[in-house]
């Protein structure tokens, strides 16, 4: 039934209902809870934001099951990318070091090779989620409401049975 | 659009139920479980937490009663103890790890019978543990619950090899007959294979000498050459031509007679050459003769026995069996404090955790910094008290050594200490446990289980102090065993069945105290023992007496009948030499006589042809003096 939900809860955010920043938000905070192995420190904050922050919370269910799939394909690449910045940029060290010495930062577990590639991908990853999703959001909403307005196809399918049906289960 | 969530009580009301989750995760006994499951693995054997607590306040947790079972022995507990508090550091915490400051454990128990089976594998039924409590193991005492095979560190194959090695020698084989005609057959004699060997190469000398002087056809050769010469007609010499183709035949068979001498004379010279070294025939008889009586008394058995051999033969076993189970001691706490082995290639997601440079000691993943023990051992007699120091599983993050030190106060005034010291930091693989015992009973100590054994069953020894130690740095295996006891009493099998067993019963009813002294030595795979003792010299003497009497006796029984058979075979040898030495030193003579014949011959000859020779010329002179007178007288005028 939590499936049916969350995809209930997935279309309804993506008809007009809710603003894209909400949508492509709770999927991007989702995206970026899913891409990181493990509960480390920064996964509990983020998971706050999105309790915290009115974004769609089915979404970033979504984005984290996405994400995850994501980053155990990408971990060849990732985890060199958190070895090199951990090890192989000699002016970054100093930092690390003052970090390795602080036992808050270390639950971040961001000596992790894996973690800190994870780190360096959702930054930049995060944001381009975010934008390319609001703008897609934008875009597949005007789409919709101009088709069921004036597209006869559409016009049919409403009025059909399976839809109703569909509408029932969508809410 | 709101940017914040109204309903954000939500959040709040999540933390409180995840807090009330935590809560109701380690009081539920999840977390008792878990750490069961995970100590469990840990010790290969079953363990059991009672009562577990935490509080998320102070960090601190204890429990009501820990079990853990021993793998080796499932009856039976490792370690058992009563309730236990510690305090959990909150810094490391944060970091991921275990750091216990003070862990208090009261009524410690070792060695404490189970109900159930601590094996996590099938395994065939244990038999269940016979005592209530074992006292720390100094001594195998028949008190003691039946002895079962610690796990050893070192190749338990190297302690047998060991015990294999220690001297035994077979008192009761002195009271019997030894059969030498037996051992003769069993071992066979080398002096008659010798002989035997020396027959056949004279026989095939004097084979050889047969071919080579039927070969040579000396004997033909010369009377041909004889005959030769007795053909020369003496009495048809009448001219010097005559004399002169006499000569010549002569000349020709002196020759031929030449040549055959100097093929006589070599030979000759081999033969007498060849039967020379007859002379030289059992030289090597009596060396072989003595190897044969030696081997025969090796056969025979009949050791000698040295000062190191009396206190083995007596101690040996029983001694071993202690330095065994201390090295099984010595192994639980390697599997225990040994440093993790190296991190295999992480599984994906997992990466590589990369260390940097501490301002202050990383502590290490878990680590318990002191274990006080308090309390009396599950026998109600005996008191324990000490400390654990540096239990950990990262050696190196500790930078110490796991030590431990325990005392025990026993009802009749006995103590023991315990020390251990156990180093797995990096290029260090030291561990050490010693227990040194004061006015110490140790009960009734087994000494073999032999049927027969003459040597006493089990002793007792009474107030003794005790030093066990034993040390493996690497693969070096180092240890050292004493005990002094004032009192002591043997215990023998049944009554003596012969004269040696009633004076090796003689002499430990004479002994009053005991003194033994080990060292435990050379490497795990390949451990040595030595021991001394006060009895040594009297034991050994009083054996060594009567093994020399009996060594002396056999061996004068296997010199005779050795002298007696191969004296019968070589006087069979020696007829067969000089029958076949008679031939032919009578071949050389016959073919030395022709050869003298035919000289003689030759001389005979030409002294004759020279006569007749010169009597010839006087005839024939007398024949032309005469023509030439009746020549004068008819020109007379």
């Amino acid at each position: 039934m939590f499936w049916i939900k969350l995809l209930r809860s997935f279309f309804k955010a993506l008809r007009a209902s809710e603003h894209p920043n909400q949508i492509a938000g709770g999927f991007a905070l989702g995206f970026a809870v899913g891409l990181m192995p493990g509960w480390p420190l920064q996964v509990w904050l983020v998971v706050m934001l999105i309790l915290l922050l009115n974004v769609n919370i089915g979404l970033a269910f979504a984005g984290a099951g996405i994400a995850a799939a994501f980053g155990w394909l990408l971990d060849p690449a990732i985890e060199p990318l958190g070895r090199w910045l951990l090890t192989g940029v000699d002016g970054l060290r100093p930092i690390w070091t003052a970090m390795y010495n602080s036992p808050v930062w270390l639950l971040t577990r961001f000596n992790n090779t894996t973690m800190m590639g994870t780190l360096a991908a959702a930054l930049v990853l995060v944001p381009l989620v975010f934008f390319a999703l609001r703008a897609l959001t934008k875009r597949y909403q005007a789409w919709l409401r101009d088709a069921s307005e004036n597209w006869r196809i559409m016009k049919i399918i409403r009025a059909s049975r399976v839809f109703g049906f569909f509408d029932r289960l969508m809410g | 659009m709101r940017i914040f969530r109204t309903s954000f009580l939500i959040v709040i009301a999540v933390f409180g139920i995840l807090g009330g989750l935590t809560y109701w995760v380690f009081s539920s006994g999840i977390v008792e479980r878990a750490i069961e499951r995970k100590m469990t693995t840990a010790f290969d054997a079953k363990v059991d937490i009672d009562a577990l607590s935490f509080n998320i306040f102070n960090m601190g947790a204890g429990y009501d009663r820990l079990r853990i079972g021993d793998k080796d022995q499932p009856m039976r507990n490792l370690v058992e103890t009563g309730s236990a508090r510690f305090r959990m550091e909150l810094s490391p915490l944060l970091m991921g790890k275990v750091v216990i400051d003070d862990l208090s454990v009261e009524q410690i128990g070792v060695h404490t019978p189970r109900k159930d089976s601590a094996a996590i594998h099938t395994a065939p039924p244990a038999t269940p543990p016979n005592t209530a409590n074992t006292p720390p193991p100094a001594a195998k005492s028949d008190a003691a619950p039946a002895p079962t095979a610690p796990p050893t560190a070192a190749p338990a194959t190297a302690w047998d090899k060991l015990a294999a090695k220690t001297p035994k020698i077979d008192l009761q084989a002195l009271e019997q007959r030894v059969d030498v005609t037996g051992l003769v057959k069993q071992g066979g004699l080398g002096t008659t294979r010798y002989i035997s060997e020396i027959k056949d190469s004279r026989t095939q000398m004097f084979k050889d000498w047969d071919e080579r002087i039927n070969n040579s056809k000396l004997d033909k050769d010369f009377a041909a050459l004889l005959a030769d010469i007795n053909r020369i007609d003496l009495g048809g010499i009448k001219d010097p031509k005559s004399a002169k183709s006499a000569l010549d035949t002569l000349k020709s068979a002196r020759e031929k007679h030449d040549k055959l001498k100097s093929t006589f004379n070599g030979m000759n010279f081999e033969a007498q050459r060849d039967l020379a070294t007859l002379k030289d025939t059992w030289q090597g008889l009596n060396q072989r003769t003595e190897d044969d009586i030696t081997a025969l008394k090796r056969l025979a058995k009949l050791g000698s026995i040295d000062t190191r051999d009396a206190a083995q033969m007596v101690f040996g076993p029983a001694i071993l069996q202690q330095f065994s189970e201390v090295n099984g001691y010595l192994a639980r706490a390697k599997r225990i404090v040994a440093g993790k082995p190296a991190e295999k290639a992480p599984p994906r997601r997992a990466g590589v955790n990369i260390q940097f440079p501490l301002e202050r000691p990383r502590p290490p993943d878990f680590l318990i910094r002191r274990i006080g023990i308090n309390g009396t051992l599950a026998d109600q007699k005996t008191k324990l008290s000490g400390e654990v120091i540096g239990i950990t599983t990262e050696p190196d993050a500790y930078g110490q050594p796991t030590t431990l030190q325990l005392r025990t106060a026993t009802a009749d005034q006995g103590t023991w200490k315990i020390t251990g010291l156990f180093d797995h930091r990096k290029s260090q693989d030291l561990d050490r446990l010693a227990f040194k015992g004061d006015n110490i009973d140790l009960g009734r100590v087994s000494l073999h289980n032999e049927a027969n054994n003459p040597m006493p069953k089990a002793f007792h020894p009474q107030a003794s102090d005790i030093t066990l130690a034993l040390q493996t740095d690497q693969n070096i295996l180092k240890g050292e065993f004493s005990l002094v006891a004032p009192k002591v009493d043997f215990e023998f099998d049944t009554a003596p069945t012969n004269a040696t067993g009633s004076v090796v019963r003689k002499v430990f009813a004479d002994i009053r105290d005991v003194h033994i002294d080990g060292q435990i030595g050379g490497t795990w795979s390949n451990p040595t023992l030595n021991l001394k003792s006060n009895i040594d010299n009297i034991l050994s003497q009083r054996l060594g007496q009567i093994i020399q009497e009996k060594t002396a006796a056999v061996e004068r029984q296997i010199r005779q009948e050795v002298d007696a058979l191969v004296q019968k075979e070589k006087a069979n040898v020696d007829i067969f030499i000089k029958e076949k030495q008679t031939a032919l030193e009578s071949r050389i003579k016959t073919l030395a006589s022709s050869n003298t014949e035919v000289a003689k011959a030759v001389e005979k000859y030409q002294k004759d042809i020279e006569k007749k020779a010169g009597s010839g010329a006087k005839e024939v002179g007398k024949q032309l003096e005469n023509k030439a007178k009746d020549k004068l007288k008819s020109l007379k005028f």
